[in-house]
């Protein structure tokens, strides 16, 4: 019973995004496959609803306007899924999955679905539980989308937070976790699509996507309220969309599906402006439009992309001064953070160098990425990493592959993104994209060291292949083994509450304690997320402050009675001490554990 | 004339072994080479150096030993 209502909003969430994405169909491409509708569908939906969700939500974001939403979508499925049921046999015809790449995916996608049911546990060093999934419960409280003050990360262009927050209100806070299932098969089926166009057999589709599957580091984008396997589905679309384009649909389904992906991540601005050069080049060496018609029309996909992204960015404009919050370094000067701390910023910007530093940033440091990547992920914080193809048999399908445009193309985007990634913070779930193209170049590769050396290179490519997806079946069941653990186990899954977050009682305390309406929360790394009630939290993890003139504990405690709480949430901090003393004046405490109090106000 | 015809059609007929010897022998040694090295890089950095792997090692080690 406990799974049923996420189970159930991940399927109205599913097919209201068909029904959404439905409506794009007159702008995919001419030579589009039957995996390229599908998934074009599916991303299309995703972002219009999650843009949709967005607007209507800076009003009104109460269950009955997001089911409303859903409801929408849903009816203009209604066709879309009539046809799917009449034609179901022609959908699979033709599928030969071989045995060994489908037991492998169907062995990931199994943990993704178990692992999915269990409920979110972490501290806020996890961004699910600090920013991702905080956002959506704030927001279905005060029923409208507003940035969480108390976190800057909030800030951000939230496309799929919003999907979340309506997975929350319908299926409780276990649904966004099942999002995971959609998200996996999301990126396989960008993964299919452009291995499909990129020449490659049946077989070598299902080796791609085995590969896939088995990279732990595209897997870590996947699931656990994480944005990245989505984002990179967003830009490889895009790419596939916009390598082929001639027509003036292509161009605005190219804009499209970018600006969904500048409204997902900052980064999708990146992408965007890679993806307009490479697909310049594309067109003008395959000399499919006229040079000036062609610029034209890439002027149109920019203004197309930045009118689908321009809610999310207007929003910050508009209601914190700025379109990019927290703004980057790189545009610190142009878009400086007008409410934001200084301190706050600095300190958020530090991490985010910290975090990215990578192996360096010298020319040697780019031409050794490749190997770095492969053989020391760790240092780029790699999730386990991609595995072995990539390095030891991508490189070959550069020499056997005939030159077409698309090809050419698709080779210039997986390096000037790599460029960019470099140079910008090397965390190396930003890198998906790559890492997808990589495993097609992949196969690629195996197949051209397959015909050169059939006897010795065909074994040694086998084990390569093997070893790979071993490691990385190895590396993610490991990794999710305690969610599946949790997802089969309604006892195990209470331990694990309570064992892997922090004051775990406290919030069970505050959320089932009716006298609790609103609780002042003093410590900044208390994760908010898990308090189902409103509360205020002075300051945040990056020094944020939310109340003006309230710079410590005590100043706050000052202003409390305006503050309308009912009650207090003190927890041990990093020195050891309660912010509180023993004895607080106009406090009673009514909860105690070893690190942590909860007092009623007086 | 014939003298120098028949030495270029020589020099040809080397360069056209030679090229045939690269394709045929060494490029696939070459590749076999790259893809050998890789996968007991990845055994010996990846598999053996990863802190799982480093207990496997240390429990093979304290089982021969005893």
């Amino acid at each position: 019973m406990r799974i049923l209502p996420a189970i159930f909003a991940n399927a109205c969430l599913a097919v209201s995004i068909l029904g959404f994405g439905n409506l794009l169909k007159p702008l995919f491409p001419g030579n589009s496959s039957r995996v390229d509708r599908i998934v074009l569908t599916l991303i299309g939906g995703l972002g219009i609803l999650g843009t949709l969700l967005f607007c209507i939500g800076q009003v009104w974001f109460s269950r009955t306007a997001i089911v409303l939403v859903l409801g929408v979508g849903i009816l203009l499925s209604s066709k879309l899924i009539v046809r799917v049921i009449r034609e179901r046999r022609q959908l699979v015809a033709g599928l030969q999955p071989p045995g060994l790449p489908l037991l492998i995916i169907a062995a990931v996608l199994l943990i993704t679905v178990v692992g999915g049911l269990a409920m979110p546990t972490g501290d806020m060093n996890d961004d699910s539980i600090a920013y991702h999934y905080l956002g959506p419960t704030v927001w279905l409280r005060h029923e409208v989308i507003r940035a969480v003050p108390d976190e800057l990360l909030t800030y951000f262009p939230v496309l799929m937070e919003t999907q979340y927050a309506a997975l929350m209100s319908i299926g409780g806070k276990r649904a966004p976790q099942l999002f995971s299932v959609t998200s996996f098969v999301v990126i396989l089926l960008a993964g299919a699509a452009l291995a499909i166009r990129m020449g490659l057999d049946q077989k070598g589709v299902w080796w791609v996507l085995a590969l896939l599957a088995a990279m732990p580091v595209v897997y870590r984008g996947v699931y656990g309220g994480m944005v990245d396997a989505v984002f990179a589905a967003f830009v490889l679309l895009a790419a596939r969309v916009a390598f082929d384009a001639e027509q003036l649909k292509d161009f605005v389904g190219l804009g499209i599906f970018c600006g969904f992906a500048i409204g997902l991540k900052f980064s999708g601005i990146v992408a965007f402006c890679i993806l307009l050069f490479c697909t310049f080049l594309a067109v003008f060496w395959s000399k499919r439009c006229a040079p000036l018609r062609m610029l034209k029309y890439l002027g149109f996909t920019t203004v197309l992309a930045a009118a689908v992204a321009s809610p999310f960015y207007l929003r910050n404009w508009i209601l914190y001064g700025g379109p990019f919050y927290p703004p980057p370094p790189a545009l610190l000067r142009i878009f400086p953070g007008t409410q934001i701390r200084p301190q706050a910023l600095n300190e958020l910007v530090t991490a985010v160098v910290d975090t990215g530093l990578g192996m360096g940033r010298s020319f040697l440091d780019f031409l050794l990425l490749p190997f770095n990547l492969t053989y020391h992920t760790a240092n780029f914080r790699g999730a386990g990493g991609v595995g072995l193809v990539p390095f030891a048999l991508a490189p070959f399908a550069f020499i056997r592959k005939p030159r077409d445009s698309f090809f050419i193309a698709l080779t210039l985007f997986t390096f000037l993104e790599a460029v960019a990634w470099f140079l910008t913070p090397q965390v190396s779930r930003y890198l998906i994209p790559v890492y997808v193209l990589a495993a097609i170049f992949g196969v690629l590769g195996w197949q051209y060291v397959v015909r050169v050396s059939p006897r010795y290179g065909r074994a040694l490519a086998g084990v390569a292949v093997a070893i790979s997806i071993l490691y990385g079946t190895w590396m993610t069941a490991s990794e999710r083994k305690e969610d599946v653990r949790a997802g089969l186990s309604a006892k195990f899954e209470e331990q694990r509450r309570l064992r892997e977050t922090p004051y775990f009682e406290s919030f069970e305390y505050i959320n089932h304690q009716p006298s609790v309406q609103r609780i002042l929360v003093l410590y900044p790394h208390v994760a908010a997320y898990f308090i189902e009630k409103d509360y205020v939290k002075p300051f945040g993890r990056w020094g944020e402050q939310t109340i003006p003139g309230a710079e410590t504990a005590s100043q706050v405690m000052e202003q409390l009675p305006s503050l309308h709480v009912t009650h207090v949430l003190d927890v041990r901090t990093r020195s050891g001490k309660f912010d509180l003393p023993e004895n607080p004046p106009g406090l009673r405490k009514v909860f105690e554990r070893e690190n942590e109090r909860v007092y009623e106000v007086e | 004339m014939e003298i120098i015809s028949e030495n270029l059609l020589a020099g040809d007929k080397i360069g056209q072994q030679k090229r045939q010897n690269f394709t045929e022998i060494f490029w696939p040694r070459l590749i076999e080479l790259w893809i050998a090295a890789s996968i007991v890089a990845f055994v010996f950095i990846r598999i053996l150096g990863s802190q799982q792997g480093q207990r496997v090692l240390g429990l093979l080690r304290n089982h021969f030993q005893s």
